[in-house]
């Protein structure tokens, strides 16, 4: 009797927690739900299609279903930027390609071990985007080599091109849109502080955190929570403007600029200081978000970040008053800019059995009316295919003078040995928390930047 | 009489083979999988891998401050987690395992936070650390509340145990309270008409018999702190300055972040055998102490 009811209490408690491991994995839903959204959303305007079967459908599907079977496109969107965009765009290109469906998977978090996983287990997606730059590098045996294609590669801004590239100099993805990083402002708060000239060297910069203490507000909420974010930072003040991103991080890799010789490196951990001193209280619990939320409502005048996060800060406040401040390093106005680039690259996959219609697709979402639709409205910004269409982002049109006015520079961090952020960023956080000397710090970096 | 024996046979592979070929599948052949990957120079993604021996096995043990800072980290959480909640949830359960109403709401109460989503929970703690701790500093003035928790390497782990510790409570509870439930009536009473106080039958009576529940307990928690990652995924991401690194995030982060694979697999493999000294040790220590009604 006694057992029997041990057994069933055990039992219970067995099923309890398998019902507990299934909570567990809700963050990993959304993903799959969009799948099924799109799917099926895509399902019905097919079938819709299919009933009606205009003439000009059955022009512009000979690419895909020549003989009216059914094609199930699988597209993998590393990013949940403009969905609502996004998702027009696939039903305008169902409409013309009748009987095909296309499958997207969109993956806000972690996309990498999602994308990574899914092509262990064979189930490559078609179409795909990662991170330019090393990450994409290793994806591009996978990819199509779309060097011949001048019709499509022509299209696009040379040096967004120049993001695709593998070392052979093949293009083997193709850019999506620009970002810009820097640090971002509240043009609202600086005024409150009577700031009116933009800081541009290390010397202006803690006059302006001074003003804005004195003027009660947080000069910065830096979000030293997340690692990649002081990664970033950190790329700012390794850069050498005569050799631009990928000079200056091949002679760090190759040893031939040492860590401790760069020019403006000890400026970094001014900035640190500065972020420290001119900061909130516990400065390490401040993640993206935190910040983010702070610099939209004026509560804090500065963060370090890219206008990636425009839709983030439109929804924690549409009306604050923002911009880009090319960021400050050293004590030359000339130093300081903004880091731009092609970050995000697509790619289609050379064995897809749809080969033809992949390639379609993709020029399609990056080059056509629609494409630029979804990048200049629906997420905002400035894409790598040539377009004289307006953006919608403020920060992303900030971006745009700073470009005309060549007060950028390419990205660092994406084309450092891999896992850069993650290995390099805890040592910034150490340094915050004094665990690390500034010594150490450099140290640190020199040793991962020339060890792999 | 044949016939039975094959009929309990059939039986019994019917019951047992599906368990058996999910475990094959999901943990058995990836393991063997894992072993021959761990020999390999491989990014997770190429379709090339390069042979190298046991050179990942050497650079673990010669090259790797992160991986044995993770190992000191999980050893010391493990050490902290089991003592910790095994004591409070035993404790809860004695409480707990009286007949009252009261006391089924008692245990509705402690097993809530053992079902509610992860990411619920560390919007929780963020909240608690954030938000609640300062309005707490702001009504009482200790300092205590005013620390920066989450932010200083050195209290970012007693973060993560009490998380840890809040969430798992209810299941041993449950655990716990299963065996106190176990426990003969009779042999308390007559315990207590001999003139025992409680301690005494607790001490006595209660735990040596309860000892099965005390080492699937043991066992339970020992294995959740090794494994820990979870948390240390949703909440910490490591941090503050690599403080919070679990022996199984690390391997994560190697798999899937600094793309080495084989390395990963390296590390899993010898944590893995670590894994098995401790648990089998620890299980031989509780099963000597069991006895039987």
């Amino acid at each position: 009797m006694v057992k029997k009811k041990l057994a069933v209490l055990l039992s219970a408690v067995m099923v309890a927690s398998m019902l507990a491991a299934c909570g567990g994995s809700d963050t990993q839903e959304p993903a799959a739900e969009s799948t099924n959204e799109d799917t099926a959303a895509s399902e019905e305007s097919a079938e819709a299609e299919s009933d009606g079967a205009s003439e000009e459908s059955a022009e512009s599907g000979e690419a895909s279903a020549a003989s009216g079977e059914e094609v199930t496109l699988k597209v993998f969107d590393a990013h949940a930027y403009g969905l609502d965009e996004y998702a027009e765009m696939v039903e305008a290109f169902e409409k013309d390609h009748p009987g095909v469906t296309i499958e997207v998977q969109h993956a806000a978090n972690d996309s990498n071990t999602l994308l990574q996983s899914r092509v262990n287990s064979g189930d490559i997606p078609d179409v795909f985007d990662v991170e330019s730059g090393t990450s994409a590098k290793m994806y591009y045996e996978y990819a199509y080599d779309w060097t011949d294609d001048t019709d499509v590669t022509s299209l696009f801004n040379e040096d967004a091109l120049e993001t695709g590239r593998d070392d052979d100099g093949r293009i083997k993805s193709l850019p999506w849109t620009y970002e810009n990083m820097g640090i971002l402002y509240n043009k609202d708060c600086f005024e409150q502080a009577g700031i009116t000239e933009l800081p541009t060297t290390m010397d202006e910069l803690e006059e302006a955190c001074k003003k804005l203490e004195a003027a009660g507000i947080t000069a910065f909420a830096m979000p030293a929570k997340e690692s990649w974010v002081l990664g970033q930072l950190a790329t700012h003040f390794m850069m050498d403007k005569s050799l631009d991103a990928e000079g200056t991080a091949n002679a760090l890799k190759s040893g031939e600029k040492q860590f401790a010789d760069l020019p403006n490196w000890n400026n970094l951990f001014r900035m640190l200081d500065l972020a420290i001193e001119y900061g909130p209280d516990k400065p390490l619990e401040i993640d993206w978000e935190t910040s983010e939320n702070m610099l939209a409502n004026g509560e804090a005048a500065m963060i370090h970040m890219g206008d990636w996060c425009q839709s983030t800060l439109d929804s924690f406040n549409a009306d604050a008053n923002l911009g880009f401040l090319p960021c400050p390093v050293g004590s030359s106005a000339d130093d300081c800019t903004l880091l731009s680039s092609c970050n995000w690259t697509y790619l289609v996959n050379k064995d897809s059995e749809n080969l033809e219609l992949a390639k379609e697709y993709l020029t399609y979402i990056l080059t056509s009316e629609m494409g630029q639709y979804w990048m200049c409205e629906g997420v905002g910004a400035v894409p790598g295919v040539k377009t004289d269409r307006e953006v919608s982002g403020k920060l992303a049109n900030d971006a745009k003078t700073y470009i005309a006015a060549a007060k950028t520079n390419g990205w660092i961090h994406t084309i450092a040995p891999t896992s850069y952020s993650d290995v390099c960023g805890p040592y910034l956080q150490a340094y915050m928390t004094g665990d690390m000397s500034a010594e150490e710090v450099t140290q640190g970096f020199q040793e991962f930047w020339t060890a792999q | 009489m044949k016939n039975k024996k094959i009929n309990d046979f059939l039986l019994f592979a019917l019951f047992v083979f599906p368990a058996v070929a999910f475990v094959l599948f999901a943990t058995d052949i990836p393991f063997v999988m894992n072993m021959y990957y761990s020999v390999f120079d491989w990014n997770g993604v190429g379709k090339s891998m390069k042979f190298v021996g046991l050179d990942n096995f050497i650079k673990i043990f010669t090259n790797d401050k992160l991986f044995w800072k993770g190992v000191t980290f999980t050893l010391k959480f493990a050490v902290f987690y089991v003592v910790i909640v095994n004591i409070i949830s035993l404790t809860v359960a004695v409480v707990m395992s009286k007949e009252k109403k009261s006391s089924s709401v008692g245990r509705a109460f402690y097993y809530v936070p053992y079902i509610i989503s992860l990411t619920a929970i560390s919007l929780i703690w963020k909240f608690i650390f954030g938000p609640g701790f300062e309005a707490l500093y702001n009504i009482t003035g200790w300092e205590f509340f005013n620390w920066s928790w989450v932010g200083t390497p050195k209290l970012a782990f007693y973060v993560v145990v009490i998380m840890a510790v809040w969430q798992n409570v209810g299941f041993y509870m449950v655990n716990y309270i299963a065996g106190i439930i176990a426990v003969p009536k009779e042999l308390t009473e007559a315990a207590k008409i001999d003139g025992a106080n409680s301690f005494q039958v607790f001490r006595k009576i209660m735990v040596p018999m309860i000892m099965p529940a005390v080492s699937i307990c043991m066992l339970t928690s020992l294995t959740f702190a090794f494994k820990l990652f979870d948390i240390i995924m949703v909440f910490t991401k490591g941090g503050p300055a690599n403080s919070t690194v679990t022996v199984a995030y690390n391997i994560y982060k190697e798999a899937f972040v600094n793309n080495k694979y084989g390395m990963a697999t390296a590390k899993s493999l010898v944590f893995v055998v670590f894994v098995l000294i401790v648990t089998a040790i620890q299980l031989k220590v509780t099963k000597s102490k069991e006895v039987e009604a």
